[in-house]
């Protein structure tokens, strides 16, 4: 009898572990420190995108990079990995419009990174 | 980004997984499934292949969508149980190929089976010849089962009137080595005694005997680590090269 009982917690703990860890990435793509805060690092360069000061805009996509990479290490169990590379990607392009100070493009990429964000799990 | 990582924490997830639900399906033997049954065990094997590997998608869709196949498939099997009429809709039945060595032609090509296939399953129980076969009955699992006709069946102890010894499932006392002290107890002995017959056999460890069995005449077959079959032995290779 407790044998069977205890069968079944091990069978039952395995299955909510699994399930945890695949939805694991809701979780682990909020920031743990100061320096893995993508969404804060998106409104900065936004921020600075809007007032046009391109200089500054640079160094919070940079950081952006930094938090992203940190990030995609984390959630990289549970998440599409062509929604990881669509995300990289766009962080990239972001880099290149605002070395470029290209406001269309980089608000564009701004957008792309949003959105790829909230599909992220 | 580590592909390797993932798909190993992956192949984790859908291995104990898999192993789970299988467990929860029974103990079927592949030869008694239906032919859905099968199909269902190729699926869910695909989806766990797929939430392993395939990195485009998330793992949880692939994992609910095996558990939803496994727990569908189990939902059958407790409706097979208990409602006959269902099972007969969802399993099929039985059907006779051959009676009273007259092959039913109808009832073959209902089940779209071959004479080829006929056939080969009677040459598979030894059967060679249709007018032997009493009944030849293909099961739902697809394995033909054949009742040869009386007279062509093996001659046995109690058509002779011969009285036999009773002969039931031998109790495993030693396996690689190590004595099976629940085995022996279910057969009130112990210890002692298995080593008393041990050293009957010139041994001195139970450690130096592979399997060991007592039957229900009470006889103890024992095989060692060291076979004494003396030289040469028996060599059953037909050709040169590694064994």
């Amino acid at each position: 009898m407790w044998q069977r009982l205890a069968v079944g917690l091990v069978i039952f703990f395995t299955l909510a572990l699994f399930f945890v860890i695949m939805v694991s990435g809701a979780y682990l793509k909020r920031p743990f420190g100061s320096d893995d805060d993508v969404v804060g690092r998106m409104k900065e360069v936004s921020a600075a995108i809007d007032k046009s000061r391109w200089e500054e805009a640079e160094k919070a996509a940079h950081k952006l990079d930094v938090a992203w990479k940190k990030v995609s290490a984390r959630i990289q169990i549970s998440s599409e990995k062509d929604e990881l590379l669509k995300f990289g990607e766009s962080v990239q392009k972001l880099k290149a419009s605002l070395k470029a100070h290209d406001r269309g493009n980089a608000l564009l990429e701004i957008a792309v990174l949003r959105s790829t964000w909230g599909e992220l799990r | 980004m580590s592909e390797s990582l993932v798909v190993a924490v992956r192949a984790v997830m859908a291995f104990f997984t898999l192993l789970i639900m299988t467990r929860l399906l029974g103990k079927k033997q592949l030869s008694q499934l239906t032919f859905f049954e099968y199909i269902i065990g190729i699926t869910v094997g695909s989806i766990a292949s797929s939430m392993t590997v395939d990195l485009t998608s998330q793992a949880l869709p692939h994992w609910i969508g095996l558990i939803v196949w496994v727990f569908l498939a189990w939902v059958l099997e407790i409706i097979t149980l208990r409602s006959r009429y269902l099972a007969k809709l969802l399993d099929g039945e039985p059907v006779v190929l051959i009676h009273n060595g007259k092959i039913l032609e109808r009832n073959l090509a209902g089940t779209r089976f071959r004479m080829a296939d006929l056939m080969e399953q009677l040459r598979q129980r030894s059967v060679f010849n249709p007018a032997d076969v009493e009944f030849a009955i293909l099961e739902t699992g697809g394995q033909v089962s054949v009742l040869k006709k009386a007279d062509r069946e093996p001659v046995t102890p109690r058509d002779l009137n011969i009285p036999v010894q009773y002969a039931g499932i031998p109790t495993e006392l030693i396996v690689d080595g190590e004595v099976i002290d629940q085995n022996l107890q279910q057969v009130n002995l112990d210890r002692n005694w298995l080593l008393g017959e041990l050293a009957k056999l010139g041994l001195t460890d139970p450690k130096q005997v592979m399997y060991a069995a007592l039957d229900t005449s009470g006889k103890l077959y024992v095989d060692t680590y060291h076979d004494r079959l003396g030289n040469p032995t028996v060599d059953i290779s037909d050709y040169q090269g590694p064994n």
